[in-house]
């Protein structure tokens, strides 16, 4: 085990001993959650063949049929 | 810090190695960016997820998880409340952009600035000449250091 030093202001400190909770369990389990979401995240990705162009091409598409969506909710008013 | 990812920018985030991964990532441990978007450019995503699993190979339950994960970043805003808006951006914007325009004239007019963050240069092109302003995916990263 290692220690990690966060700094946090006053108020949240006081705000926090108000609470009975161990909060080394807290933030540990918060970083673990975010850290591995993460890392899921990552895996899957490395796996993807998208290209820059692709995304771009992609993306043209959605804007193109969102605009066309708020165009038709304007005319159908 | 307010930002508007075009669709392109969030659909950025599914590239292997690429820099929007690095930025998404980074502003969820942060939170420095408030990113908010046109109301319906989730759904408009989702009607393109053949095309997005086609060219990326990923599965569906992949795709899905992912932009979940990304899209959970971002507030959505009602069509309703840009949408006076839209005639202006329609004037400012290339044909297909105007709801990322209209989404920062609202903004805007509630005194937040927010700026569009695409790689679409024509968008971003456009945006040099209004009151609006466009930032690429590079621009942002150099300013929170990234890269």
């Amino acid at each position: 085990m290692v220690e990690l030093r966060i700094e946090i202001s006053d108020d949240l400190k006081r705000r926090m001993s108000d609470l009975p909770i161990d909060w080394s369990v807290i933030i540990a389990s918060f970083i673990n959650k975010k850290v591995s979401e993460w890392r899921e995240f990552r895996t899957i990705v490395s796996k993807s063949r998208l290209t820059e162009e692709d995304a771009l091409e992609i993306g043209r598409k959605v804007n193109k049929d969102l605009a066309k969506r708020y165009k038709e909710l304007i005319s159908s008013k | 810090m307010i930002i508007i990812p075009d669709a392109n920018s969030v659909i950025s985030a599914l590239i292997k190695k690429g820099k929007a991964l690095d930025l998404f990532e980074w502003n969820d441990f942060t939170k420095e960016i408030n990113l908010t978007a046109p109301e319906y450019l989730s759904i408009e995503i989702r009607n393109n997820l053949p095309l997005i699993m086609g060219k990326s190979t990923l599965s569906e339950f992949e795709v899905i998880w992912l932009l979940e994960k990304i899209e959970s970043q971002i507030e959505f805003i009602h069509f309703s409340k840009f949408e006076k808006f839209i005639p202006k951006a329609i004037k400012i914007s290339p044909p297909d952009d105007f709801q990322y325009v209209a989404l920062a004239l609202f903004l805007k007019s509630k005194g937040i600035d927010a700026r569009i963050l695409s790689n679409d240069k024509e968008l971003l092109e456009a945006l040099t000449k209004s009151e609006i302003k466009g930032v690429t995916l590079h621009g942002l990263l150099k300013e929170i250091k990234l890269v």
